[in-house]
């Protein structure tokens, strides 16, 4: 019998599939986490920092959305990250939405936003999003940390990553110069980014009895903000998870010796 | 004799044992199947978007008295009608009690807008949409099979079995109302 | 095979339906009475395991194309919907991405349980060949499945894989316009895809059925690869069979859920949820990891067309086994040479999968080389001279004895 040897090849396989991912990642810097961590990257009792998230959802409204868009996120879903429903339908009608075809004279006018509307995008079409940005489309922040390794840290370390590089990292970077409207960030794959630094300390004017609006915990907030946009299940998921992998646990316990007993029954081992 | 006593009792404990263990992993696999199952139905239900337009706001300041206006709420049309005064005294005329699906005028609209009637345009036989100011009550009228409505959207005769179903409304104020 | 325990329904419905069609007879005689060796172990439930993730999929599949919309412009927001806004959305759609790669997982440890017990050999080579039939299908069914969300890896995945048909002679480029419907990876494809996803599982339903069938006739392997002598090595279905397939079900779905449930996006790729873009290519394109073997043998031949040939190759070869290796023997364990072999191919696949994820550059595509030729010499050149020239060791007298020998 082979068993063990079986089991050790396939622990060397999952092994070597999960390495082999980790290489495929990126190759910009590994991305740092916050001094804070995430709450919703734990195991047990994952959570999105409500209060961070809305001070981010402000971030993103204020400092974010003249150019990038949030296509998948509407107004009713900030129910989420613990907005009540007035405060929804006002935020909702703060912003200005393409409305339906008069029904007179079928002209589309736009409306105040309501609760069911999509957060709408600054920009007409992509083609106009690159017309105003030197030709570099701002990318649709909904699954920003989802579509990037790293996930929110790296949303995190992009945004708090901005300096100046040093000559030996001038030398990595293609080209050997950081080109026009570039930026140089260590965490950005190739290390040079078109996004000009978004956030500065105090930029933000956050309400009283927040914390203050540090470039680090702008960061923090606004990530924790797009980390919710990008899986807003996650909680569920978690907690939902917690309980069917106990269920699991005995229930895989309770056939393993019903199992054991029937052997027993019928081979007499 | 002792020996066989206690064998055959200890047998008899083994036994019991098994049954509650295996009871107990099948009682455990089925809550679990039963579990697995719900998520597969749930979904066919409305979805959180689909929810979210479950209400409609309306602006009526544009419709004039003897106009009607059609908006669309779950997906069904609802008649937003300006009614004239005759219609509405027509329509407070009728003796209830000779109608199929008893209602009062008063009971199908709201106090302080008797003009505005509104209601879902889905005809309760099987589904038509009727049409307006048509027929022999100066209301709707179906023509799918012949279902005939007051200007109150009651059912005066033809198949259909209750009179066209009001949705939940407010006026927010005279101007605007909001469905569902 | 013959049945130790025959069908004797007592319930006046299941006698009068199984006298016009004996279907309780037929699920009978799989589930309960069918006589498997007394000796097999666990590796021996994975056959059942694949069949239950097949159900996962199917039906999880099905309810998501309820929700999905097969259309470029809609497709990857369909997805979001499913994921948003559809009560347990998020639940069934991790489920099913993540019921791909373990249903791969577990027909992997399958087939690799039957290379290294010999259950490729005669009287089974039609079981092992519709084994490989519904591998082949599996493939094509996933990677079909993979372009549907239509993120970047979907739309250059599809565009790469697609472009593999264009290295054919002559009606290549005509052949790759007609899978395409068009100049390039769009909605007509799309289309034609998701129809064809739909499809496929449900073939692959009916080629596992006849899988089972032909397991049937000659009766399972066991792990002593040796013939069963009669009723004595034999034990039925169920329940031991019954009880520990249940088990094995709970505890993959143990894993199964663990992953779904903590870590879904781990074997998918980020840029994925990135919208399919035409105009831009990821920056490393990368199958789904149940393909990176296959990937990297058609990487390591520096030849569009011989690439492409070979990657099939790996896999048609496979149909050729039970005549490339004819050492009458079937379990490695009495093999001590192949045994050795055996997990320098297992090796071999693994190293293959890892080349398979790296770009096809430097170090890598040596060892990409390397590894590509020992796949093709282990199947086409070692197992064929081994069957002639190894000195296998005595095998037991009977199943019940060795299974007596090891209780003792």
């Amino acid at each position: 019998m082979n068993n063990k040897n079986i089991l050790a090849g396939i622990a060397l396989i999952a092994g070597v599939a999960v390495s082999s991912m980790a290489f495929a990642a990126t190759n910009g810097e590994k991305p740092v986490h916050p001094k804070q961590g995430w709450p919703h990257e734990k195991v047990i009792g994952a959570h999105y920092d409500r209060q961070a998230a809305q001070r981010g959802f402000q971030i993103y409204r204020e400092a974010c959305h003249s150019c990038h868009s949030l296509n998948f996120v509407s107004f009713r879903q900030l129910e989420g990250i613990g907005f009540s429903e007035p405060e929804i339908k006002a935020i909702a009608a703060s912003f200005t939405v393409m409305g339906e075809p008069d029904m007179e004279t079928g002209d589309v006018k736009e409306r105040p936003g309501q609760p069911f509307d999509y957060i709408p995008s600054t920009f007409a079409n992509p083609e106009a999003a690159a017309a105003s940005n030197n030709g570099a489309i701002p990318p649709d922040l909904s699954l920003m940390v989802k579509a990037r390794p790293g996930g929110a840290s790296y949303l995190y370390s992009i945004l708090t990553g901005y300096r100046e590089p040093t000559a030996e990292e001038l030398k990595h970077v293609p080209g050997g110069k950081i080109p026009d409207g570039g930026h140089f960030n260590p965490y950005k794959a190739g290390h040079v980014i078109a996004m000009p630094p978004p956030l500065m300390d105090g930029l933000i004017t956050y309400t009283e009895g927040q914390p203050p609006a540090t470039v680090e915990q702008m960061a923090y907030d606004v990530s924790t903000f797009l980390a919710w946009a990008a899986e807003p299940k996650l909680e569920q998921r978690k907690s939902m998870g917690f309980v069917v992998v106990v269920f699991l646990l005995i229930l895989t316990g309770l056939l393993f010796w019903s199992y054991k007993r029937i052997s027993k029954q019928v081979l007499g081992h | 004799m002792s020996t066989t006593d206690s064998t055959s009792e200890h047998h008899g404990e083994g036994v019991k044992r098994r049954d509650f263990l295996f009871i107990a992993a099948g009682g455990f696999g089925a809550v679990g199947a039963a579990a697995a199952v719900w998520p597969l139905v749930d979904n066919l239900n409305p979805s959180a978007d689909v929810l979210a337009l479950s209400t409609v706001e309306v602006d009526i300041s544009k419709v004039q008295v003897g106009q009607s206006i059609r908006v669309k709420w779950r997906g069904k049309p609802v008649f937003i009608r300006h009614r004239t005064e005759e219609e509405v005294a027509n329509a407070k005329a009728v003796d209830i009690k000779e109608l199929k699906d008893p209602q009062t005028d008063a009971e199908r609209t709201k106090p302080g807008h008797e003009a505005w009637l509104i209601m879902v345009g889905v005809c309760t036989h099987l589904g038509c949409i009727p049409l307006g100011e048509q027929g022999e009550f100066g209301g709707w009228f179906c023509p799918c099979h012949g279902s005939d409505y007051d200007t109150s959207g009651r059912i005066r005769k033809g198949p259909a079995p209750t009179n066209l179903p009001v949705p939940e409304y407010t006026f927010l104020n005279d101007t605007r109302v909001r469905i569902g | 095979m013959h049945s130790t325990r025959p069908f004797e329904p007592k319930n006046g419905f299941v006698k009068w339906f199984d006298r016009q069609l004996p279907l309780f007879s037929v699920l009978h005689g799989a589930l309960v009475s069918y006589p498997t060796p007394k000796n097999l172990n666990y590796w021996w439930s994975f056959g059942s395991l694949a069949a239950l993730m097949l159900g996962v999929q199917i039906i999880t599949g099905i309810i998501l194309a309820m929700h999905y919309t097969p259309h470029t412009a809609m497709a990857f927001a369909s997805v979001e919907h499913i994921m948003r806004d559809v009560n347990y959305g998020w639940l069934l759609r991790y489920v099913h991405a993540n019921g791909a790669s373990f249903f791969f997982i577990v027909v992997y440890i399958h087939i690799f349980r039957g290379l290294y017990y010999g259950s490729y050999k005669a009287p089974r080579e039609l079981l092992w060949m519709l084994g490989l039939v519904i591998y082949l299908l599996m493939m094509a069914t996933a990677f079909m499945g993979y372009v549907l969300p239509w993120g970047q890896m979907s739309f250059w995945g599809a565009t790469v894989i697609t472009n593999l048909f264009s290295a054919i002679p002559f009606i290549g480029t005509d052949l790759v316009t007609l899978l395409w419907g068009g100049f390039s990876v769009d909605n007509p494809t799309l289309n034609r895809f998701f129809s064809l996803h739909f499809l496929l599982p449900f073939v692959i339903a009916g080629v596992a059925i006849l899988h089972i069938w032909a397991l049937h006739i000659p009766g399972s392997n066991n792990p002593l690869g040796i013939d069963v002598k009669g009723p004595q090595d034999q034990i039925d279905f169920h329940p031991y069979h019954t009880a520990k397939d249940a088990f094995m079900v709970s505890l993959l779905l143990l894993v199964f859920f663990a992953m779904v449930f903590f870590a879904p996006n781990t074997l998918g790729h980020p840029d994925n949820y990135i919208q399919a873009d035409p105009l831009v290519t990821p920056a490393h394109i990368v199958p789904e990891w149940y393909y990176l073997p296959f990937y990297a043998i058609l990487r390591s031949i520096p030849d569009k067309l011989l690439g492409v040939v070979a990657m099939f190759a790996a896999i048609l070869i496979l149909f050729a086994l039970p005549w490339l290796d004819r050492c009458k023997v079937r379990s490695g364990t009495f093999r001590p040479i192949f045994k050795q072999f055996y997990w320098l191919l297992v090796i071999d696949v693994i190293v293959l999968g890892v080349v398979g994820a790296k770009p096809a550059e430097g170090v890598w595509l040596i060892v990409g080389r390397i590894a590509t030729a020992y796949y093709f010499f282990h199947f086409l050149i070692l197992l064929p001279i081994l069957s002639k020239v190894e000195k296998t060791r005595p095998l037991p007298e009977s199943i019940s004895q060795a299974v007596l020998a090891k209780h003792a």
